[in-house]
This record gives C-alpha cells, structure tokens and sequence, in this order.
C-alpha cells in the first residue's frame, strides 16, 4: 500500500504566553513567539505511524508567511517526506472559510492524496471549522473527532470519533479528511541529527499563481465574510419536546413553529 | 496586625517539601512591610522565635517551624517598579510572588524586550523571597549562575526593625550574606531582578545513554565542549544529569503526570539521560549542536536515542521533564513515608570541587549499593553539583543512609567541598549533617544574627546541639 498523506498544519502564537483581549475574546499576539499547534503536531504524528505501518508518503502544508518555514523544517525533522507552504499577501486575513478554500486549493494542485488529516481545531482561532470546509470545498467525506484509526485498506480506514454524547466507530472510503484529538497519537520529538539535517531542507513555495483558482478575491481578507465582534462558547440549548406527526399536519406545526421563532418573519 | 492562634486549618503551614512537620503557637499573613515589621516587634517583644515562610517548596525544612510565630509572605506579592536599563530591565517585586506569576508578569511587561529571569527554580510555586533566601539556582545556572548573580538589590527588613536597601554592587558583603541567608537577620522584603535579554535561538536536546559508563564520558565530553564554547555568541546554558532509576520512575509515571503526558516513550531502557540547553544565535547554535551530536554517536547513542526540541515554547516540554526529577523522588519519599513515617529525605546536595563526573557518580553508585539502598540521582552535571537521593526503606536502612551521607560529607570537606548547596541547611539537613556543614554558612547565620536581630527570633543554627 502506498497511502499518500496530506497534513495541515499551523503556527499559532504561544498560548500560555498571551494575554487575552477580554473584550473580544480574542488573543493579543503582538509579541508572542509562534508555536506549532498541538492538535496539528498529533496529526502529523498519526501520519507518520500510518505510513511507518502501511508505507506510502507525508505532505504537510501550511498556509502563512514566510516565518512559518520553521515549522515546516521541524515537519521534515519529525519525519515529513514534502512541505509545501502556501503564501505571498492574497492570503493575509484569511478567516476559516477563506483558510479552508486556500488549504483545499493547494492540496488539489500537489494531489491527489488519500487522506488529509487536521488537527482538531487552533488554539488561537479555535473554530474548529477549517478541517471541516476544506472537505466541503474539496467534495470528499470527513470525520471530526477522530480519536482511534483502527484499520486501514487501500481503500479505506475505520476510525472511532468522539461524538457530543460518546463515541461513534465508523468506515470512511479514501479520499477523506480527518480532524484528529490529541489523544490519538503522543508527538515524538525529532533526533539531534534529524533536527540538523531538517535545517538544510527547503520548504516548497506554493503561490497563488499556481493554483487551480487564480482568483485573489476568493482568498485572503477579501474571501472572508467573518467580522468577529466576540468569541464565546455558545450556551448548549435547553432540550426540546418531541412530538410526531405526519404530513400536511407536520408541515403546519414546523410552519408555525418558524413563525413564533420569527416573529413573524415566515409568513 | 493581625495574628491568628495556630488551628487545625493551617495545618499546611508547618510543613514544606522536606516533609518535615513542626508545630507553631501563631501565624500572620503580612501584606505590607510596615504590617511585618509591626509583627517583627511584637515577636522581638516577647523573644518570641520566628519561622518566615514563602511558598513552602524549601526540600530542607528551613520555613518548617519549632514553636512560636509563622510569618507567611505569600499575601506579599506585588510588583513595585519596572525599569528598563541599558541591557536589559530591573523588575522590583514582593517577596511573596510565585515563580508562575513572575514569569507571566516579566512575560507581559518585558514580552516585547524579549528579556526573562534565568534563575527559576522547577518548583513553580516557590516564592521570589524564598528563592533569593536560599540562593537557589534554574536549570541554566551553569550558565547564568545563581540569585545572588542576578538580583541587584534587596530590601531587608531586619529582625530589630531597622529597613535598608542593600545593593549586590555596593554592599557586596551584606548582600551576599542575606541572599543565601536562609532568612536569618531579617526579612526580604522586596526584590529587584535583573532581568537579560532572551537567546536569539534557544535549543533543548535529551541524550540517553545505554550505559552509566557512556553517560559519565558523555557529561566530561559535553563539559569539555561546554568549556570551550563558554564566552561565545552560542553556548551551554544548561548540562543537567538524571540517572537511570529517575528515569525509570519517569516512564513509570509519563502517563499519568500531567506534565509528562506530552512526551513520547523514553528510548528502552537508558542507563542515564543528559538534558542541555544550547542559547545565542541560530547557526552558532546549530554548530555547537552538531558537536555534540558527534560526542553522543561517540558513546553510542544513535539518532533515536536523542530528543531535540527548538524556540521556547517547545523546549518546555523538555524542561518538563528535567524538572520532573524532583517531584518523582519527592513522590517516592513519601510512598517510604507512608510505612515508616520517621524516615525522612537523604539527600546528598553536595560538591567536590575539580573532581571529573564519572568519580563523583561512581562514590555514590557504589557505596549506595554496598549498604544496598536504591540511590536516585540527579542534578546540575556541568558544575557537578548532583543530588543523590537514598531511598532508605526501613528503619534498619534508614540508619544506614544516615551514616552513609555523613561520610560523603567528611569526603566532601577533605577535599574542600561544600556539604550543603542550593538546598540551603533548613533543618533538615542541619540534623543529618550536624558538624559537617560548611562553615561559610556559620558565619553568615551568626554574623546575621549579631548585627540584626538581637533579640535572636530568627536565629539560624547550624547544629542541632544547644
Ligand atoms: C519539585 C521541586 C523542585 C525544586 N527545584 C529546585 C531548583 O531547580 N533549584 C533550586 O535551587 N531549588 C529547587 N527546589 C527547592 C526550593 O524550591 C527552593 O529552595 C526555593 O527557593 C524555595 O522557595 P520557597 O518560596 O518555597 O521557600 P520556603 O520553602 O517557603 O522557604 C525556604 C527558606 O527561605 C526562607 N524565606 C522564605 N521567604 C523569605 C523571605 N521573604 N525573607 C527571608 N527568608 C525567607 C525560609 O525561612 C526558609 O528558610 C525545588 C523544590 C521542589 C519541591
């Protein structure tokens, strides 16, 4: 088998070196070093396992300015076969969707891969919405949560994910994406040859030029309909009634049900 | 001024780390000068003995009291003053505050100077009071030295009530004598860092050696190319040791530590680790890396048998694991305590100047075996101040350990070592070591002693004789 693996991966400012902005809920990142996010690194980590198991290829792409070329090398350090770093100013103040659509448009022009693997969300946005879009726009099956890769087949892989009330195991046909937890795979961490030797590799770069969709207003901070007024976690909903009908009598009730939720805004 | 009678709910405050307990008639939880000194004479009134406190981390009993007063200084943390200087910037704050806070505040303050405080202990809730009190030392000390090498001044409240500024530059004898001081004389009533800028480029890097024997060249040909590299732009910051049974107890509890649980599985079954830390600019860093590279595949390790980690942030989760030696052996002591609660800490803190490291290991290694008591030892490999833990495990042993860490003091004092280091004497080790201990020391508590404090409240002994 020869599964080729693609990983998103991404620098995000030292959390517990930031002060937040409470207000907006967001972090200040003036002055904060960069780091990989954690969730990432896992991802990386469950791409390496697979290919020393099934054998195959590691991509790892990374959307950001040229600094991010360290993280890359500590990819290559880890065990990476290609980097690719997709940048240049189109890209800047990209939110989720614009991110997702950047990510999904650089993997398509180094593809076709098996599997994407993303960490399950940053920690400096922490959407958690990127894996999930770059699969919308790529047309391929996804899976959140991932916390178990149990078997693989060329075709396919089982997986256990988390679920809001448990854990759900399922089978997903390549091509795919994943977003993994941490606790699916402990990072390694690099050899002192294999951390020198990554610091001689070069990173490819990917520009807008070459991908498939040259069009720089669906990227960056025109390509992003996102205006963030606060970040917060949303109150779960109370639980609701249920109640079972049928047909036109169904339709009324979901109508008036809109209506009330409208003010009137349905009829 | 508020005094509280001693009561069952502050049972915590008449213990630290050393795992001794003592027992206390009062306690106060000063929150300005003005309220201690007001406490300070009411003590010196009644000669009442005082026992100052910060954040109880001390492993040998110097904050554990034996009768009378408790002054806690943990409700003491502001920051006074930040100012920067030519180099760097000075950060005065109160005794009280933790190393987590400080190292959030310089964070905040200074995160865009890039400066930090090289001197933090592990232990993250020690207090900047305790730590300038027992002179203690960070894990890059070999490089960056020790409190007293990076604190400008300290506020000294003596015991008689007299308040002085005492500068490490103008009063280099005074302030040597209160940093270190163990809290004699006086209270340390604020403090000003010195803080530096941060390395360009910072590398963390493990080395697991498969045998003792491999991992004692390793630390002389590291100290070698240390030595060499010491005024360059790129150097050694840290050469720190943990030997093969801190590591076992490492992979035990990697799991189930929350500090440990982002690191990967050790490398089977290493005799010995060395943690280093590489600070300066990126390639003089890299070149010093790869010196050490050769050393390692010298004494056989291969790359798997390395870990290698770079930026700040990332080289945390190396730390974490240097730092957790301490907390394991500490965690073993008490698992010990818990069958035999007489037995306390054996802990040789202890140097043997100009000695190689594979001598120092060895006396350790083998005399613990000869009275066979498992020996966990870990510590600062570059200036070879190690700490050799005994794990004495009954009373019989216990015995034993005690004779055992007297006679590597009279070795120790023969070849003109110290016998007590970072740790401080506390009480512990003042009755293990009684006769043994340096007399520097003496002379610091008693000279304190005379010139502040009178009354003798916060007298310092070295022996445990009247
Ligand atoms: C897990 C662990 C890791 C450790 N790592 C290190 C290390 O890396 N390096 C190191 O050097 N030590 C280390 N230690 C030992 C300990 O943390 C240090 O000695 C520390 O400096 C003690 O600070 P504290 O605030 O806890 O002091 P306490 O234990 O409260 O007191 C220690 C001594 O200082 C005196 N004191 C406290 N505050 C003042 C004050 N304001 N004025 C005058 N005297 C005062 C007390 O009377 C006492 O004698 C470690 C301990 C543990 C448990």
């Amino acid at each position: 088998m020869m599964l080729q693996i693609a990983v998103c991966m991404k620098q995000v400012p030292a959390l517990n070196e930031g002060k937040m902005d409470e207000g907006m809920g967001t972090l200040i990142r003036k002055d904060i070093p960069p780091v990989i996010n954690v969730y990432d690194l896992t991802a990386l980590e469950t791409a390496l396992r697979l290919k020393e198991e099934y054998g195959g290829k590691v991509t790892v792409f990374s959307m950001g300015p040229e600094s991010a070329e360290s993280l890359l090398r500590e990819a290559f350090a880890m065990g990476a076969d290609r980097s690719v770093l997709l940048t240049g100013p189109e890209f800047a103040g990209a939110d989720a969707v614009a991110t997702a659509y950047a990510l999904s448009q650089a993997i398509t022009a180094r593809g076709p891969f098996d599997l994407i693997l993303c960490g399950r969300q940053t920690t400096d946005g922490d959407t958690a919405q990127v894996g999930g879009a770059i699969a919308q726009f790529m047309e391929i099956p996804s899976i959140y949560w991932v916390s178990r890769i149990h078997a693989v087949t060329p075709a396919s892989c089982t997986v256990t994910a988390l679920t809001a009330k448990g854990h759900a195991s399922c089978r997903i046909d390549f091509p795919c994406l994943l977003t993994v937890e941490r606790e699916l795979a402990v990072p390694r961490i690099p050899g002192l040859g294999a951390k020198i030797a990554a610091k001689k590799r070069q990173p490819e770069i990917l520009t807008l030029q070459e991908l498939p969709d040259r069009d720089s207003s669906h990227y960056g901070r025109p390509g992003s309909g996102t205006r963030v007024i606060k970040i917060f976690s949303p109150r779960e909903p109370a639980p609701a009634a249920a109640v079972s009908m049928k047909g036109k009598e169904a339709a009324a009730y979901i109508l008036e049900w809109l209506d009330e939720q409208t003010e009137g805004g349905i009829r | 001024m508020k005094i509280y009678q001693m009561e069952e709910k502050y049972r915590q405050f008449i213990g630290d780390e050393s795992r001794l307990t003592g027992y206390c008639d009062s306690l106060s939880f000063p929150e300005t000068e003005d309220e201690a000194a007001e406490i300070l004479a009411h003590m010196a009134a009644s000669k009442t003995p005082v026992t100052l406190q910060g954040g109880l981390t001390g492993v040998t009993g110097g904050a554990v009291p034996q009768g009378g007063h408790v002054m806690n200084l943990s409700r003491m943390t502001k920051v006074l003053h930040y100012e920067k200087t030519k180099d760097g910037a000075l950060l005065t704050v109160e005794p009280g505050a933790t190393v987590l806070d400080l190292k959030k505040e310089i964070r905040g303050l200074a995160g865009k100077n890039r400066l930090f405080w090289p001197v933090w202990p592990t232990a993250e809730t020690a207090s900047a009071g305790g730590i300038a009190a027992n002179n203690s030392r960070g894990i890059c000390s070999y490089h960056y030295g020790d409190a007293r090498a990076n604190i400008a001044s300290v506020r000294f409240l003596a015991a008689d009530g007299r308040r002085k500024t005492v500068s490490a530059r103008e009063e280099r004898e005074l302030f040597g004598q209160i940093v270190g001081g163990e809290g004699a004389g006086g209270v340390i009533t604020a403090l000003e860092l010195t803080l530096i800028p941060r390395p360009e480029s910072l590398w963390a890097i493990c080395f697991f050696l498969k045998t003792e024997n491999a991992a004692a060249r390793f630390v002389e040909g590291a100290r070698r190319i240390a030595q060499a590299h010491r005024e360059a732009a790129a150097f050694v910051a840290a050469l720190e040791y943990l030997d093969g049974p801190v590591l076992v107890l490492i992979k035990a509890n990697r799991a189930s530590m929350a500090k440990l649980r982002d690191l990967p599985e050790l490398p089977a079954d290493p005799a010995g680790a060395v943690y280093m830390e590489l600070h300066g600019p990126e390639d003089g860093v890299e070149e010093l890396a790869g010196e050490l590279l050769e050393l390692s595949a010298d004494c056989g390790c291969t790359d798997e048998d390395t870990w290698a980690l770079s930026g700040e942030a990332e080289a945390e989760r190396l730390q974490h694991f240097r730092g957790a030696a301490s907390e394991l052996v500490n965690a073993r002591i008490d698992e010990i305590k818990r069958t035999d609660p007489a037995i306390t800490k054996l802990t040789a803190d202890m140097t043997f100047p100009g000695e190689p490291f594979t001598d120092t290991l060895t006396r350790y290694r083998k005399s613990a075996a000869i009275v066979d008591i498992p020996c966990y030892i870990y510590g600062h490999a570059g200036t070879g101040s190690l700490y050799a833990n005994l794990m004495p495990e009954n009373a019989e042993k216990y015995e034993a350990g005690k004779q055992l860490l007297r006679s590597w003091a009279r070795e120790c004092q023969a070849r003109g070592g110290t016998t007590a280091g970072e740790y401080g004497v506390g009480k512990l080790t003042k009755n293990l070591l009684d006769g043994l201990l340096p007399e520097a020391k003496r002379e610091i508590f008693e000279t304190l002693t005379a010139e502040w404090d009178p009354a003798g409240i916060l007298r310092k002994k070295l022996t445990t004789h009247p």
